[in-house]
């Protein structure tokens, strides 16, 4: 079904809001999910008059993969022609806001062109998550290693006196052990952020520059 | 002061002053002749986002790193033994915070102030205003506890007495402050703190390792000697020796607490994370102030321990009874009259280096988020907020040295645990939450800012601090209803406490103000969105 042409410009806004959508291209979907999706991306980037840019400038970023994004480009397409919808215009009558119960669970929109480069932003998301969990923790564990230095100092002086070599007791030497592994911690941070979070960030992270202005509330 | 005074050269004023004026000229020349272009907000506030991380990390280094850390610190270590070092490492716990959980997030959000971050989330009329409170009410005490402390130095540095003297000092350092932030903005407050934290730095450095060279770079020798000579032999390295009853032990808790989460709340040190291109920048910048200060601490504790070592308690609280000038004693011993002046010159360079931040900070409250975010709506021409931020850097400086005349008398340490306990309760709470819950809403930001401001500066109007006692402010009255001088360990839950809860019984963002955007901006460090005023288009 080779209805477009490799400009992007002419696609109608049915496919765009599909491409940017949060489903998965490698799947076919019923009607009530299509068309529910096609409401949401909408409704994200305030309708069709701000998705056409956005879905241009996701198709021509330079840099990007460029299998996936025909493939998506041609899908939507398919998805369109099916739904036949190509005339439709979402602004109006659309009855989604009456009968959001009962519509389908979909995927939330996707409308920065990274993520909708990347297609399954939500994975690229939750992996930096759970990168950002491990500093989280150590953070923590400074700050309780601290607190429980404070709270024998007060509570049990006089095993922080025990001697361990020469005229170092428990008490300084937790107080060097607090030391070095505040100064280790903020190393450790440096080497595992540039080698776990500044790469996946960087896939996420570079082309903020052309997303769509927030809505206004 | 007669020990001191004894061992300095009666003429040894001049030499500080003269040295001390050397250093004021040049670093003015420098900054007044690198700065093109200063009538940019973007130039005023931060100097145009163009540091390098390891310069902006010896700029935050120096503008963090205040008289109280290169004196009071050593001082009391000196007199307390291992009683002071918790005082040392919180400020390091602070900062590994502050690298772990702010910087990089942190630098994505915001545009100057911290009102700019909470306000490209929430709403950025309330909280521009409850941030620019909060940071005004900070820096001025900060501002104040400086000055105050530059004054006290006056009879022990330049061999000055009376109160006329400290008013001197204290009026030309405040005006120097003033001529070094109108004049130059950022890029000279900049230059300074870079240039105090290298001599700071070098001169730390010199000292502690001349003093362990006395014992023949033996730590345990050190340690022993300091030991010996503190007047309380073994206790003297173990905890209690400065402890009372449970109230003082709570006390020191809380005070304890406040530098801990404080530091990572400063609203002077959070504006230098902005002076840097990106977020990894940002990330470098404040990795190197942690380990700056982390090894400033060591410095710190190693001039303690020799001042105690070498100079014995005695001499030292007999010239100070906090502690203060230990340093500046141990200087004179170790070098003499030239080590002595150049050690002076250093506390007043630190001195003029952090007023210097926290004025351009204050400034920046008034005329960006009081100004500009809250009265105008965030729509104030450039020029028109630029003029409002020179004007409020006379302002807040003129305030600062007033209340700084009439706080002569006023505890140092107090007035910097009590900036530190407002840091802590009312910036930390909704920069964190800000950052990393969803659920956090413009009520919540409110609620937690006001309520730890006011409830930390209400416990301290009802502390011993301020009446009941004859060292207290208002000796006669007796209102002091609140056993502790700091309320850190009350109002830092409480700042916690009153962010959840605004947010959770805020019904105009039910379920948290928009998260998205914040959120891929926290996890990619990539800037939340461009406006030009920090706010939302249309809100």
């Amino acid at each position: 079904m080779p209805a477009h042409d490799l400009f992007a410009d002419h696609d109608p806004p049915t496919v765009a809001a599909l491409y940017l959508s949060g489903l998965d291209h490698g799947h076919s979907y019923s009607r009530v999910e299509l068309t529910w999706a096609i409401a949401r991306t909408y409704a994200t980037v305030d309708g069709p008059d701000s998705l056409l840019p956005v879905y241009r400038r996701c198709l021509s970023d330079a840099g990007g993969v460029g299998g996936g994004r025909e493939e998506r480009r041609a899908w939507a397409f398919r998805m369109a022609a099916g739904l036949a919808l190509d005339e439709w215009n979402a602004t109006s009558g659309w009855p989604a806001t009456q009968g959001r119960a009962l519509l389908p669970a979909v995927p939330e929109p996707v409308c920065d062109p990274v993520a909708a480069e990347v297609f399954r932003p939500a994975r690229a998301l939750r992996r930096l998550r759970a990168a950002r969990r491990r500093p989280v923790r150590v953070a923590i564990a400074l700050l309780a290693l601290y607190l429980v230095n404070a709270a024998l100092a007060n509570a049990a002086p006089a095993l922080m006196a025990v001697s361990l070599a020469g005229p170092v007791n428990i008490g300084l030497a937790l107080v060097l052990a607090q030391l070095s592994l505040t100064s280790g911690a903020v190393v450790w941070y440096g080497r595992y952020a540039a080698a776990h979070l500044d790469p996946l960030a960087e896939r996420l992270g570079t082309s903020f520059d052309h997303q769509p202005p927030e809505r206004p509330r | 002061m007669t020990t001191l005074l004894a061992r300095s050269p009666s003429g040894s004023a001049f030499p500080v002053f003269l040295v001390f004026a050397l250093f004021v000229a040049c670093t003015l020349f420098l900054s007044v002749g690198g700065t093109r272009d200063q009538d940019s907000l973007g130039e005023f506030y931060t100097g145009r986002r163009r540091l390098s991380p390891f310069r902006n990390g010896l700029a935050i280094f120096g503008s963090y790193m205040s008289a109280a850390g290169l004196l009071g610190n050593p001082g009391l270590i000196a007199l307390n033994g291992y009683d002071g070092f918790p005082y040392l490492l919180a400020p390091a716990v602070a900062w590994s915070v502050l690298l772990l959980l702010v910087a990089e997030p942190y630098h994505g959000m915001t545009r100057f102030t911290v009102g700019d971050s909470l306000a490209r989330r929430l709403r950025p009329r309330p909280t521009h205003l409850a941030s620019g409170i909060a940071t005004l009410v900070i820096s001025l005490l900060y501002l104040t506890a400086q000055l105050v402390g530059a004054g006290t130095l006056a009879a022990p540095v330049l061999g000055i007495h009376g109160p006329g003297a400290q008013r001197i000092i204290v009026a030309f350092l405040g005006v120097l402050m003033i001529l070094y932030v109108i004049v130059g903005g950022m890029r000279a407050a900049t230059l300074v703190q870079q240039v105090k934290a290298v001599l700071l730095l070098a001169g730390g450095l010199f000292l502690a390792s001349v003093a362990l060279s006395r014992f023949g770079w033996s730590p345990a020798a050190l340690l022993d000697a300091a030991a010996r000579h503190s007047g309380s032999g073994d206790d003297y390295l173990r905890p209690g020796i400065s402890f009372g009853d449970t109230t003082s032990k709570l006390d020191s808790l809380s005070l304890q607490l406040a530098f801990l989460l404080g530091a990572a709340g400063l609203p002077h040190v959070l504006m230098r994370v902005g002076t840097v291109p990106t977020g990894p920048d940002a990330r470098r910048s404040v990795q190197w102030a942690t380990l700056l200060v982390t090894s400033f601490s060591a410095i710190a504790a190693l001039l303690g321990l020799g001042a105690a070592a070498l100079l014995g308690s005695h001499a030292i609280s007999a010239d100070s009874p906090t502690g203060n000038t230990a340093v500046i004693q141990l200087s004179g011993l170790l070098g003499g009259p030239l080590l002595l002046t150049l050690v002076s010159c250093l506390v007043f360079a630190t001195i003029v280096a952090v007023v210097a931040g926290l004025t351009l900070t204050a400034a920046a409250s008034l005329a960006h988020d009081i100004y500009g975010g809250w009265l105008k709506h965030g729509s104030a021409p450039e020029q028109a907020e630029l003029r409002m931020a020179r004007t409020g850097a006379v302002l807040v400086g003129a305030a600062a040295i007033v209340l700084s005349m009439c706080a002569q008398h006023l505890n140092v340490s107090f007035l910097v645990g009590l900036a530190f306990a407002i840091a802590a309760s009312a910036v930390l709470p909704t920069i964190l939450f800000n950052l990393w819950w969803k659920g956090f809403t413009t009520k919540g930001a409110v609620w937690s800012v006001y309520g730890g401001l006011l409830s930390s500066l209400l416990l301290v109007a009802l502390s011993p601090a301020v009446s009941g006692n004859p060292t207290a402010l208002l000796p006669h009255a007796g209102f002091a209803v609140f056993p502790l001088r700091n309320p850190g360990i009350i109002s830092i839950p409480l700042g916690f406490l009153l962010g959840w809860c605004g947010s959770a019984l805020d019904p105009r963002e039910p379920g948290g103000a928009n998260y998205t955007r914040t959120e891929i901006s926290v996890l990619t460090g990539a800037p939340a969105s461009r406006d030009r005023r920090g706010q939302r288009p249309g809100s």
